[in-house]
């Protein structure tokens, strides 16, 4: 009896787990989706990666959206040049953040040419920086 | 395989105290006024960094505290310190929820060490049959965990597409072309551009997460007892070791505790019970 009373338990434990946010503190329910953003710089037209400490993302920061960069970007991080792509569930964007002319452009992708995009972006980058 | 699963309750609060710990002292290496910026959290503070890096030593040392226990588990007095010390780790994820949004690492964790208190407590203070009812209770959530990750997957356009799959790994590959340490660096930049580039790897990505949420689910259904162990076990090991090679330095410990758990659900799955 104990055991019928525990799998309809499960049943209902399922139903919500397939449902709630996964962005609850201690949520039951993973991420199927993602938000990714490729960020680099360029120096004389050649573009560079650039890694977490130069943009001040903590170590742990493996997702990106334009909200995100947007607050990244505020007056904290102002002396960076930083151009980058989003891609993922929050939508295709390519960013531009001059920190000269403290000029921003975000521009939405068509979905589908994010991908070439970036391959565009890579095919661009040395093999080894 | 409570030693199996305690074992892993171990290694899995080892790696993400030590993880914490040494974000905590890259973060203060980088910025001398400790502010980065976390994405959905915000910028760091040096007052949230210390108590993060307290309760993350407090987690470390209970992990720790398990390690004799494997040993001597027998007898009342590893018992008694094995419930002090899986009470100590869920304490420690409990307490790191308010300063860091939980991981689905934390959770899978909190349950493990939730699971093999159940075990000392009852083998302690009960006559109840332990193993039984800790067999019972780890299928219930690792049923859980796996039945929902599956469904989740099947629900998601963007997963079944294999885009999470495409996006991850070329993150992880032009992290690593960054410097990136917590990523493999098994393509070239150039090279990415060539695999993204083919109507054949993103065919192989479609498929990927196809097999994933199917195995998922599979194992949620085995975990709940419908699956001889063995089959179950075929079926996580080499797909944990698999999703490891995304992001390995991150996953690992999420692998380990959910095979502990898995460990524990096939003693005594739910359904056997009542099949």
């Amino acid at each position: 009896m104990v055991e019928f009373i525990l799998l309809v338990l499960l049943a209902l434990f399922v139903c919500w787990g397939a449902r709630t946010s996964p962005n609850r503190s201690f949520s039951w329910g993973m991420y199927s989706g993602s938000t990714k953003g490729f960020l680099w710089t360029e120096v004389a037209g050649v573009p560079r990666v650039l890694n977490y400490d130069e943009v001040r993302l903590a170590p742990d920061s493996h997702f990106m959206s334009v909200p995100e960069l947007r607050r990244l970007m505020d007056k904290e991080n102002q002396k960076i040049s930083l151009n980058g792509l989003i891609i993922g569930s929050s939508g295709n964007w390519l960013v531009r953040y001059d920190s000269d002319t403290k000029h921003h452009v975000e521009k939405s992708l068509p979905v589908g040419l994010e991908l070439d995009q970036l391959v565009t972006l890579l095919r661009r980058l040395p093999p080894r920086q | 395989m409570i030693i199996v699963a305690t074992l892993c309750l171990v290694l899995a609060s080892l790696w993400r105290a030590v993880s914490v710990v040494a974000d905590v002292q890259r973060i203060r290496r980088v910025d001398a006024h400790q502010r980065m910026y976390r994405p959905g959290l915000g910028w760091t503070t040096p007052h949230e960094l210390e108590l993060r890096q307290r309760a993350a030593w407090a987690g470390m040392g209970a992990a720790i505290g398990l390690v004799p226990i494997v040993v001597i588990s027998a007898s009342t007095v590893a018992a008694a310190a094995a419930i002090f010390c899986c009470g100590g780790i869920i304490a420690w994820l409990l307490y790191e929820r308010t300063l860091h949004r939980a991981r689905y690492t934390s959770v899978c964790i909190s349950i493990l060490a939730s699971a093999l208190l159940l075990y000392y407590a009852a083998r302690l203070f009960t006559q109840l049959p332990a193993a039984y009812l800790t067999g019972m209770f780890a299928s219930f959530f690792a049923s859980q965990l796996y039945l929902v990750a599956g469904l989740r997957k099947l629900q998601s356009a963007q997963f079944m597409s294999g885009r999470v799959i495409v996006d991850n790994l070329a993150y992880g590959l032009y992290q690593a072309a960054a410097g990136n340490r917590e990523f493999i660096r098994f393509a070239s930049p150039p090279q990415l551009a060539d695999l993204l580039a083919s109507k054949k790897f993103l065919s192989a990505c479609r498929l990927a997460a196809l097999l994933t949420a199917a195995l998922e689910l599979t194992i949620g259904l085995g975990a709940l007892g419908l699956l001889p162990a063995l089959l179950v076990f075929s079926l996580a090991i080499p797909s944990h070791l698999a999703f490891i090679i995304v992001s390995p330095y991150r996953i690992a410990p999420f692998t380990v505790a959910a095979l502990g758990l898995i460990a524990m659900a096939m003693s005594h799955p739910l359904l056997t019970a009542i099949l």
